[in-house]
């Protein structure tokens, strides 16, 4: 199509076309030729953490959960089970709430353009009612005991207490079982009405997939799914002042194991710019820190401190930016003094060039397998994109790293007076045992 | 798409199976010894495979091998044990990016050499393993298995199994007990290691884009196996009618009630019924079209999760829901009528249809990621002998109304398991 603007967008060897319709509605598409199965994902800018918001000149306050509370009343239908709809192409439907989006997805082999029509439909028109909503609290209330009863609940949502004074990550994205029950059809319809409008929306297709013309039929369809809004809403985060709100939290639970996690709060300015390559060198560093390869493993392990759950991970996302290291252990405090120890020595002498050296063997072999699946490819690019990142910019960021960049990332990242521990210890269980 | 399988056989009871496909960009390696689910073994089995892997003659401790595998370009080993019916496998799982995109050869040599390390040269002292690895990875699995009552939605299907199969091997956790395990010593430990290797069937599978004539040799020179008798494993026995059905209950300290129901299928994977008796347990409980997920979530709003699973070589389905506590009884009678209905054919085309596209879609599916498909590809190994996709996937799609019918005819509810919430004293 001669008007059709279109952006290429390359890298590690893929290509995706963008383009946006003129209903606002941004389309993404990566061809995989060589596929079998088709992948399309739509997803909107509305996820756990949008229940403050301002929105054509009004603010606007949503109960807790909302966002994850909408995605379940998307599946409802009158006429018939959209999870059948989908079987009966042999595609599979599935959704997600995260903290910053809500996407809808399924893959088929066979039939994928009436599969994406279905999918179009089904998140562009809704049948919630009353009755769909005094059910579905109770589905979701279920849901969220489910995730109550999982050993790592009070860990976890200790830690973002502990960080964070102000910032809604504290929150839990399902709500809880008080916010859900505040939920009522009206709320729902108004969020569903601010967020759901194509211009706040992405749709991402990957597989075997003609860009041109998929584009254009694409064009046509959402001709019935004009503009409700221009405007996207906008989050708002409170002020979160620099330092943690808690040092340290503990909480007591019958488990077989106590458990632990610390997390170190950073600056999210500090990423304002070359944000890729910081945290590329971030997570090689604690890669060399805290891997399995690690001295400080090794001294854990044979000490009996950690198990092979340990892990560590860093996230920077709006507004905050932070890591996690910990897991299961028996033996807290001593595990979080070698965790502190580990990181101060590190600030103070660098990393070695041979360790460096191998780490990048590493991710350069790991990168390669992570594109034996379309899938995980389809799904880390649609989140990628979703959070506001680039993923080939973030996979190629680890080609230039250099161990300069690595040990000032130690340096300048970790404030190791700024951190949280969430700590859950074993209670000693009361009767005969 | 999978491009070829060939097999082959290294000696007498081992046998290797290449599977080639160039869509992937890595080469994943399984290494499946098959060995009985038996209470004097099962401990053993699972130190062993948590042992194995941390160091070797050459490798001294656990850093100097993960050092060995990152220069390896992040070769990953996974070593543990698995449970199949009456059996327990020992499984070791190594993925190795594709030598061509890495531009170096010898990495599947490299990666080669160090299983067999793993296996003919491990780390020892006397005649034992190394004592010290071996205390430490006790305490690891010790903690594991106290860990299980941890995970309430498997714990409550472990309780369910458990009672249910009380007088069957089946009954047995594929990590054995505390006691089991602290009664092994390092010369135990060595010996048995000498000994499933020697005696027992091995399956070497190979999955990925790579020269079958040089891996084949790769395999063969690198691997040390000795030659001798090694043990064929009896199938187990899988028909049972309950006379009665078994409750068992636990308190824990929870706030979501949990369900098991097990139930006796007396349908045996070999039976020209099984593919009924599979499609039938997606129409009660296979994802969100299923009847269990349509009437007790969807119209009901009585869970979040709800599902049923089969058990293939126990022939076995177990249907798991999380409830309110006072919700268990009328989930149960909804379950319990809901199988009544689909064993007496009410259930309509549609729903048959669906059920069959769901189970075809899944198996085509599996060839997409290496992982899936060496499992898919080994169960069909243990259940038939040969790997036939297309041949699956026609009995599936051939499955009638009238086999649905029969194939439950002979279905018991044998256990049902309740996680209660427990009284707060004092």
């Amino acid at each position: 199509m001669a008007n059709r603007k279109v952006n290429l967008i390359e890298g590690l060897g893929e290509k995706v076309y963008v383009t946006t319709l003129s209903n606002g509605l941004e389309v993404h598409i990566m061809p995989k030729p060589h596929f079998a199965k088709k992948y399309a994902f739509f997803a909107t800018q509305y996820g756990g953490i949008y229940n403050d918001y301002w929105f054509e000149g009004k603010r606007y306050e949503m109960p807790h959960g909302t966002a994850h509370f909408l995605e379940h009343q998307i599946f409802e239908d009158n006429e018939k089970s959209n999870f059948e709809k989908f079987e009966e192409l042999g595609a599979n439907l599935n959704a997600y709430t995260s903290f910053t989006s809500t996407v809808y997805h399924f893959d088929s082999i066979e039939h994928f353009d009436t599969g994406l029509k279905l999918l179009i439909d089904m998140v562009q028109k809704t049948d919630i009612t009353e009755a769909s909503v005094l059910k579905e609290i109770e589905v979701i209330d279920q849901e969220i005991r489910m995730y109550m009863d999982e050993p790592t609940w009070d860990l976890s949502t200790n830690l973002y207490r502990g960080l964070f004074h102000h910032h809604p990550i504290r929150n839990e994205i399902a709500g809880s079982t008080e916010s859900i029950r505040e939920i009522t059809k009206e709320k729902i319809m108004t969020c569903y009405d601010h967020f759901y409008s194509p211009s706040n929306m992405t749709l991402f297709l990957y597989g075997a997939i003609e860009v041109d013309s998929t584009f254009e039929w694409l064009e046509a369809y959402f001709d019935k799914y004009r503009f409700r809004h221009t405007e996207k809403p906008k989050l708002i985060i409170p002020e979160e002042p620099y330092p943690v709100n808690y040092r340290r939290l503990d909480s007591y639970k019958r488990i077989g194991k106590g458990m632990m996690l610390v997390g170190f709060k950073t600056d999210p300015r500090l990423f304002e710019e070359n944000k890729e390559d910081k945290i590329a060198a971030l997570k090689i560093a604690n890669d060399l820190m805290f891997g399995r390869s690690s001295e400080f493993f090794l001294m854990a392990y044979e000490k009996g401190l950690v198990a092979d759950g340990f892990d560590f991970d860093t996230q920077v996302g709006e507004g905050y930016a932070m890591s996690l290291v910990g897991n299961e252990t028996d033996h807290i405090d001593e595990l979080y003094e070698l965790i502190l120890s580990e990181i101060q020595k590190h600030k103070d002498q660098g990393f070695k060039a041979d360790d460096f050296m191998r780490m990048k063997r590493k991710i350069l072999g790991r990168s390669i397998s992570s594109f034996n699946s379309l899938q995980s490819i389809a799904g880390n690019y649609t989140q990628s994109v979703m959070r506001g990142n680039d993923l080939f910019k973030q996979m190629e960021a680890y080609k230039n790293l250099t161990i300069e960049a690595v040990n000032q990332a130690v340096i300048s990242f970790y404030d190791l007076e700024n951190h949280t521990l969430s700590a859950v210890h074993k209670q000693k269980s009361d009767a005969n045992e | 798409m999978i491009n070829q399988t060939l097999q082959r056989t290294i000696i007498p009871g081992v046998n290797l199976h290449m599977v080639q496909s160039d869509k992937f960009k890595t080469v994943l390696f399984g290494i499946y010894i098959k060995r009985p689910l038996v209470e004097s073994e099962v401990a053993l089995n699972a130190l062993l495979s948590r042992v194995i892997d941390k160091a070797t003659a050459n490798l001294h401790s656990s850093r100097e091998m993960s050092q060995a595998l990152e220069m390896l370009y992040g070769t990953l080993i996974v070593s543990d044990v698995h449970k199949y019916g009456e059996k327990q496998m020992i499984q070791i799982k190594i993925q190795v990016p594709g030598e061509q995109h890495v531009g170096e050869t010898g990495l599947y040599r490299g990666v080669l050499a160090i299983i067999n390390d793993m296996i003919n040269h491990p780390k020892v002292e006397g005649d034992g393993f190394d004592p010290e690895m071996v205390e430490r990875e006790k305490e690891g699995l010790i903690s594991e298995i106290n860990l299980r009552k941890d995970h309430k939605d498997s714990w409550v299907m472990s309780c369910c199994i458990e009672n249910m199969c009380k007088d069957e091997h089946y009954h047995i956790h594929e990590f054995g007990t505390v006691e089991r395990v602290k009664a092994i010593t390092p010369e135990g430990l060595l010996k048995h290691l000498r000994k499933i290797w020697n005696e027992s069937e091995i399956d070497i599978c190979v999955i990925g884009d790579y020269d079958a004539e040089l891996m084949e040799s790769a395999i063969i020179d690198s691997l040390t196996f000795s030659s001798g008798d090694r043990t064929l494993l009896e199938r187990e026995q899988v028909v049972f009618f309950p006379k009665t059905v078994n409750y068992y209950e636990e308190a824990h300290d929870l706030t979501q009630g949990k369900l098991c129901m097990g139930y006796r299928i007396n349908v045996s994977y070999e039976s020209p019924l099984y593919a009924a008796a599979l499609v039938a347990s997606v129409i009660l409980g296979g994802g969100g079209s299923s009847k269990f997920f349509k009437v007790i979530r969807e119209r009901e709003g009585l869970c979040y999760s709800i599902y049923s699973r089969m058990e293939k070589y126990k022939s076995i389905m177990l249907v798991y829901a999380g409830v309110d506590f006072d919700k268990f009884s009328k989930t149960e009678s909804l379950v319990e009528a809901i199988i009544e209905e689909v064993k007496n054919g009410q259930f309509t085309d549609e729903e048959l249809e669906i059920a069959k596209k769901t189970v075809v879609s899944n198996i085509q599916s599996v060839s997409d990621y290496p992982n899936s498909y060496i499992n898919f590809y080994y169960n069909l190994i243990v259940s038939e002998g040969i790997v036939d996709e297309q041949a699956h996937i026609r009995k599936i799609e051939g499955v009638t109304r009238e086999q649905i019918v029969e194939a439950l005819g002979d279905i018991r509810l044998d256990t049902v398991a309740r996680l209660v919430k427990e009284d707060h004293h004092g």
